[in-house]
């Protein structure tokens, strides 16, 4: 494949990667946490946090690499929706990664309107996401530079 | 008026029960025709029960313009009631000179053998409709949806604003990109307001349109149709459907997703349309006659855009500059921000003193658009008067000092400065003089002999440095 921006070039740059996984459960937060060094090598640290569903999920203000996982469901949507809205608002340079099993065609078309990685159904999925950190760190690194 | 009429035994008995009660109910059989009205139903109505039964009822309009006909059609459930078996409806039946029904809530159900089925529909006080969590979660999501568009398009007006030729030409394109639906490019420095201009338009141009929105640099052609999988997916379902693919970067985009994307436009031709932005970085952003022009030239820094999408994107242009070629404009849009910031509530300061100002308009906006619109934020946030001051404004902003202007220009040696000094009097003479040398000698006190020397003297000078 083709990338005008070659991703090899701009991964140097980017040595940590910080993740807040949202979920009701643990079941993303550990899933990440066995992958997350398959998806971009040993050269890059990730920083694996968990966001209790509970709480009102604050923006994190962060400057890095900041991946933010949601797990959706019927339950957690709505809210779900406010929270990558803000942070689309305030944190436009973060990637926003939807995990959803249960939700309807007509609200993940909803959901594509807004800035989102990729959805997810099940954690094994997380290995598809290889091109699309691949692609963030190049583009982390042209703003970097 | 109130007797409750049944025109079939199998429903006697049920109309025998709703007798005893006011309660507004009516039953509609598999034909669509109306066959039980309460008394209750009747008296809500305004019209005798008997003038209803046997009478059409179906969604849609009504058989004639006869009340009956009209207050029967009324009745009839919402489209879609056939394959769900349940509706939720608020009615309002018409009129009459006589009688003014209110509206009420109804709920339809459908009972039996689907080639004998009745439809019953009752009207009542209900307090379910909004607790159904699909129903209630689309609303909701509709609601922030709007919201966030609505955002969107405020900011892409005023990204756009502002008096500057550069401004008015994207003002100008803007205008024409909002009034039809065709692919669309947006070639903005980075950070010129480019999705929010993207939402706006889409508004515009295909109102309650779907669009998805997709980031160019993190896809590969597999990732692009499945982020593209519920969009396509209803194109496929109806030949009636529309959608939008709202590509950001589409220069840093893979060449094979950009291929990819360009054979599911020729797939859903007329269809499914294509909204790209371009970030142009460190280019000289001039107003092209053609779209190879706009292709970025070093293709190490800014990417490549194949012809095939280029085409397609030669439809609409609209081409923002960035902030430093708009100078002029940017206490206006540093104003409109303002004004949006105080609008919600966000900010006590009124006005932009004029250091801050100077400092702004000083400022090269590396980020453009949004930049400024994160330094108007700030200096909100940080205000406490009516004005927002130097030192509201972020560090690297009030601190930045424009680099001395470099002194390029080699000094000439004194002679031929003055040799050029007299070249353009004596040039200015002569036209003054209609090319008289008589006439341009006197203007210049000197005899025209030597005038025709000096002529001379330059001609041969010229001569010279030509060759």
């Amino acid at each position: 494949m083709t990338r005008p921006d070659s991703s090899s070039a701009a991964l140097p740059t980017i040595q940590s990667i910080r993740w807040i996984i949202s979920e009701p459960e643990d079941r993303w937060f550990y899933a990440v946490r066995r992958f997350c060094s398959d998806l971009t090598g040993d050269s890059v640290q990730h920083l694996v946090e968990r966001c209790p569903a509970e709480t009102n999920h604050p923006i994190i203000k962060d400057d890095s690499a900041l991946v933010l996982l949601w797990e959706v469901n019927r339950g957690n949507l709505v809210d779900c929706l406010d929270q990558i809205i803000a942070n689309s608002w305030a944190l436009p340079n973060c990637l926003q990664m939807v995990a959803c099993s249960e939700i309807s065609s007509s609200q993940r078309l909803s959901l594509s309107q807004l800035q989102i990685g990729c959805f997810l159904s099940k954690p094994e999925e997380l290995a598809k996401c290889e091109p699309i950190l691949h692609g963030y760190f190049a583009k982390i690194g042209r703003l970097l530079n | 008026m109130g007797r409750p009429m049944a025109d079939s035994t199998k429903i006697r008995r049920f109309a025998r029960l709703l007798e005893q009660d006011s309660a507004v109910v009516w039953v509609i059989n598999h034909q669509g025709v109306l066959v039980f009205v309460s008394g209750g139903c009747a008296a809500w109505l305004g019209i005798e029960g008997d003038q209803l039964i046997g009478r059409r009822s179906r969604a849609g309009t009504a058989v004639s313009d006869e009340t009956a006909d009209r207050l029967a059609a009324c009745l009839s459930p919402p489209p879609g009631f056939e394959r769900r078996g349940t509706a939720s409806l608020r009615i309002q039946p018409p009129a009459s000179k006589s009688h003014r029904p209110t509206p009420r809530e109804v709920r339809y159900v459908r009972v039996g053998a689907s080639d004998s089925a009745f439809t019953i529909g009752v009207a009542g006080l209900f307090d379910d409709r909004h607790e159904e969590p699909e129903i209630q979660d689309a609303v909701a999501i509709r609601q922030r949806l709007d919201l966030w568009r609505q955002k969107h398009s405020i900011l892409g007006a005023i990204a756009t604003i502002g008096e500057t030729p550069a401004a008015k030409r994207v003002q100008r394109r803007i205008k024409v990109a909002g009034s039809v639906r065709t692919h669309l490019g947006i070639f903005q420095p980075p950070g010129g307001g480019g999705e929010s201009i993207a939402i706006k338009l889409h508004q515009e141009s295909a109102p309650g349109e779907p669009f998805i929105q997709i980031d160019g640099p993190l896809m590969d052609p597999e990732l692009l149709d499945s982020a593209l999988m519920p969009l396509l997916n209803r194109l496929s379902d109806s030949e009636k459907s529309l959608g939008t693919v709202l590509l950001k970067e589409i220069s840093h985009t893979s060449v094979d997703s950009q291929r990819r994307l360009d054979s599911l436009l020729a797939s859903f031709p007329d269809r499914l349309r294509l909204i790209a932005i371009a970030d142009l970085r460190d280019q000289e952003i001039a107003y092209p006659t053609n779209s190879e022009d706009l292709i970025p030239r070093d293709e190490q820094t800014s990417g490549i855009i194949v012809p095939e999408l280029m085409d397609r994107l030669d439809s609409v242009q609209v081409i923002c500059q960035p902030l430093s070629r708009r100078v002029n404009d940017i206490h206006l849009i540093a104003g409109a921000l303002l004004d949006r910031q105080q609008a919600s509530g966000q900010s006590t300061a009124e006005r932009i003193s004029r250091p801050a100002l100077d400092a702004m308009v000083n400022y090269p906006w590396p980020r453009n658009f949004s930049e400024l619109e994160d330094a108007i934020i700030h200096a909100c946030r940080t205000a406490v008067s009516e004005s927002i001051r130097l030192e509201d404004l972020p560090l690297s902003i009030r601190s930045y000092r424009s680099p001395a202007p470099k002194n390029t220009i080699k000094p000439l040696p004194l002679d031929d400065a003055l040799a050029l000094h007299e070249q353009q009097l004596l040039t200015e003479a002569m036209e003054q003089a209609g090319g008289n040398r008589s006439e341009a000698a006197r203007q210049l006190g000197i005899s025209r002999s030597r005038l025709i020397r000096k002529l001379d003297q330059d001609s041969n000078r010229e001569g010279r440095s030509s060759t």
